[in-house]
């Protein structure tokens, strides 16, 4: 691809050769991806190992690190894909994930993920493990957007400033990734010492600040004890300029040493100087420019980044998408319901036992059958947000928000959190390891419940559909502002009683506009769409099983007023009645903890539809002020099972999830007669 | 194209014009048709921020007007499924607006093609 690179790489493997036959066989080579967020790291990590690890457009998605293998000639790899990081401190979880791993060495070679179109925010990276004198393979990627641009990456100033291998490479088009193979093997099988080592030139005063730090550090054995992995290649004191003492904890005598002798103040400024004036030599140099400043992409943002259009046209774009999905699905939905109706007839004619009959008929196919009729709905949801999110767009409210959810004691990152939670709130409670305020952090993690997850959407379709059906969409675009300002209002109460303050900023960074591909947006709809496939045939048909039975008996059937179904819905009607709730309603309710879609199954089972449709007995039982009342109870109350297993490990107590059990409950009840008594009114 | 703010007015009017007409069919193209207005309103004012910020809000405009199109389309296409062809009553407003759209989206995006050719020009000689 370029000259300098490939001199270079011949240069360098001329004299590792004779050692090729002798090391790759059978072993294998542990290397790490790292780089910014949102480069392209899991995205090649995918193509190197052919796994199909979730790759959005939007940073903060890999949280923690993913290990895969693959082989490449006689050599095999095993390939590690860490968080996105801008620098290796430990301010955050997932820099810490990056940096232990880093810090630790376990690894022959780390590949550093650059994007061409923003290669300065790398090279910080890039200098700090160079500093940390570990083996650099750099990428960078993304050379199919920045040829678009007119943007012309030369590497070879990079290569012999740094000496260190650079492939372009495009984990869209496949470019350069037969190249990285290459580099990858060639730069693993010649042995450690062979490697030329960087050495970076600092200025004069800085360097005399290195060397009298480890003279000094040398009287301290605590020192060099514990802190042998900063050390090596005298990493202790550059670290120790660029990030204090924070997570360092340095004896305090040896800092009081350390005052005496400089002023620091002044030559962290001057470090910080001229590692800036480094990297913009370094970037500038490599870049070639030609064509104007204009592109489609700079136009959309102009628009979509305004602060009210921006807001307005968001949520035009939600509001498409839920029309599309009631519009879209409903025939194919009806088609659904229409095979099961028929499959449960020929059902109840042809089996004899009555309990077997109704288990069949009433159970599992009126239960399951009753929720897998949205099918439909949720594989195109979720196929149109995943246009929205791998295109840029979804995750850009982050940026339109950012100020109003600063107001809330958030950061515009947490939304990304809250879009997560869309579709399931266990890896949106996980993905706030980004967020480095420990009090927001808790706050969200403790809100985020709240975040309308995917598993209620079948309660919304078939209350929505029944009641408020000629403004389907409308009710549920209402019913996600709701849960958004839900989770906002929820997190600034909350961080009224969490004690513990420190204030860090948040950069955010505008994922680019991208066309996303047909395939990745098939595995994204399928890896959610699944996880409810999996559901039905698990946990929903459990459950689904053990409700029927419960209606069942004592009495057979004879009377389900008088089951044991009854009897547990019946405990809670005090507190319900006056909302137009019975105890079905209350049965569904409560096993609805188990799993949200559970709440419709239970009713299609409780309401004994073999025959007739659910709407109209639902239609029956509820007006439509406590069917919305019903779903905003949904919308809020108690997590399922999964998300508080999370909420525990995330904040490592017991106290948390069941504090979250109660508290989500109290506040939805709360909103249920809200809702129920506003509702009341207006229609 | 040069004349834009004559551009942004025929968009502003026009979808107020059919949002007004949509009113009793369907809200969620009165929504549409009113934000596209907003839109297209936005671009008369603010000029200095960049220099193509008035064919920005025109490409904007239009490209949501594309979209609602597409958006009624769709629905077409998969009513298909369950009704006859005589039973679909395609909304005329919304597609008649897409292909007006569609023609003023091609024509900004050449104009400003057009305009990076001569800036490479120049900075070529
Ligand atoms: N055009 C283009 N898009 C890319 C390339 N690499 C990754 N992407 C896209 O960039 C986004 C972020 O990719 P991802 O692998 O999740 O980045 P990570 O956060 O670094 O792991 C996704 O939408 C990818 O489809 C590339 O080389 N070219
Ligand atoms: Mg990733």
């Amino acid at each position: 691809m370029n000259k300098g690179h490939d001199q270079s790489q011949d240069h360098e493997s001329s004299n590792t050769n004779v050692l090729t036959l002798d090391t790759g066989q059978n072993q294998n080579i542990e290397i790490s991806i790292i780089g910014n967020p949102n480069v392209g790291k899991t995205s090649l990590f995918n193509i190197l190992t052919g796994a199909k690890q979730y790759v959005a457009n939007w940073p903060g998605v890999t949280v923690e690190k993913k290990v895969g293998t693959f082989k490449y000639k006689d050599a095999t790899f095993k390939l590690v894909d860490l968080p996105g990081v801008y620098t290796l401190s430990s301010k955050s979880e997932d820099e810490k994930v990056a940096k232990d791993y880093i810090i630790n060495k376990n690894y022959e070679i780390v590949i550093l993920v650059a994007d061409a179109l923003n290669l300065e925010s790398s090279m910080f990276l890039l200098l700090q493990l160079l500093e940390m004198n570990v083996n650099i393979i750099l990428a960078i990627n993304a050379i199919d957007e920045a040829k678009e641009k007119g943007r012309i990456i030369v590497p070879s100033p990079i290569i012999k400033t740094l000496n260190i291998p650079v492939v372009l490479t495009s984990a869209r088009t496949g470019e350069g990734i037969d190249e990285l193979l290459e580099v990858i093997y060639k730069y693993s099988l010649s042995k450690t010492k062979s490697r030329v080592k960087t050495r970076i030139k600092y200025p004069p005063n800085i360097d005399k600040f290195i060397q009298s730090f480890m003279e000094l550090a040398s009287n301290y054995p605590e020192i060099k004890i514990n802190y042998s992995n900063y050390l090596e290649n005298n990493w202790l004191p550059v670290y120790f300029l660029e990030f204090g003492n924070e997570d360092l904890n340095l004896p305090k005598s040896f800092l009081k040493e350390l005052e005496t002798l400089f002023d620091l103040d002044n030559l962290r400024a001057e470090y910080t100087k001229w590692k800036l004036d480094f990297i913009s030599y370094l970037v500038s140099s490599s870049i070639i420019n030609e064509g104007i400043d204009w592109s489609l992409r700079d136009i959309l943002d102009h628009v979509l980044t305004h602060k009210v259009l921006g807001i307005l046209i968001y949520i035009f774009a939600m509001f498409a998408v839920f029309s599309l999905t009631f519009n879209l699905a409903q025939p194919l939905s009806d088609l659904l319901e229409l095979a099961f109706t028929s499959a449960g007839n020929y059902l109840s004619k042809v089996i004899p036992i009555p309990w077997l009959n109704s288990l069949v008929v009433e159970g599992v196919i009126g239960g399951v059958g009753g929720v897998l009729v949205f099918i439909p709905q949720i594989f195109i949801l979720f196929f149109f947000l995943g246009f929205l999110e791998e295109s840029g767009y979804l995750p850009r409210a982050a940026f339109l928000v950012d100020r109003i959810a600063r107001s809330f004691g958030l950061s515009g990152r947490s939304f990304m959190s809250i879009i997560l939670g869309f579709g399931c709130n266990v890896p949106a409670i996980i993905s706030t390891k980004t967020i480095a305020n420990k009090k927001e952090r808790l706050a969200l993690i403790l809100s985020l419940p709240f975040a309308s997850c995917s598993a209620k959407l079948p309660v919304y379709i078939l209350l929505i559909g029944t009641f408020f059906s000629s403004n389907a969409a409308l009710v549920l675009l209402l019913i996600y502002l709701s849960s958004i300002v839900l989770v906002l209002v929820s997190s600034k109460f909350l961080q009224r009683f969490i004690t513990q303050s420190e204030d860090i900023p948040f950069i955010i960074e505008l994922p680019r506009f991208r066309m996303p591909t047909f395939k990745n947006l098939a595995i994204y709809t399928w890896n959610r769409g699944k996880h409810f496939l999996q559901k039905a045939g698990g946990i929903i048909l459990v459950a689904t099983i053990i409700i029927w039975a419960l209606s069942f008996f004592p009495n057979f059937g004879q009377d389900i007023n008088s089951s044991y179904a009854a009897g547990i819905g019946k405990v809670f009607e005090p507190l319900t009645k006056h909302l137009g709730w019975d105890w079905r309603i209350n049965t569904g309710l409560v096993f609805g903890i188990a799993a949200k879609e559970v709440v419709v199954s239970s009713y299609s089972t409780l309401f004994n539809v073999g025959e007739g449709s659910l709407s109209f007995a639902l239609q029956n039982v509820l007006t439509p002020a406590s069917a919305l009342a019903l779903i905003f109870f949904v919308l809020a109350y108690v997590p399922c099972f999964a998300t508080l297993a999370t909420i525990k490990s995330e904040t490592n107590s017991w106290k948390w999830p069941i504090f979250t059990l109660f508290y989500t409950t109290v506040i939805a009840y709360l909103i249920a007669n809200v809702v129920f008594f506003i509702g009341g009114i207006f229609i | 194209m040069k004349n834009k703010n004559i551009i942004l007015l025929i968009i502003s009017i026009l979808s107020l014009i059919f949002m007004i007409l949509n009113i009793s069919i369907n809200f969620f193209y009165v929504f549409a048709f009113l934000l596209i207005s907003i839109t297209a309103f936005y671009g008369f004012s603010g000029e200095n921020e960049v220099w193509y910020h008035k064919s920005a809000h025109i490409m904007v405009s239009s490209l949501l007007g594309i979209f609602t199109m597409a958006y009624e389309l769709l629905g077409i296409l998969f009513s298909l499924i369950s009704s006859e062809l005589s039973n679909i009553k395609p909304n005329i407003y919304v597609i008649i607006f897409g292909i007006i759209s569609i023609v003023i989206f091609i024509e900004e995006l050449n104009y400003l093609k057009k305009i990076e050719q001569e800036a490479k020009r120049k900075k070529s000689l």
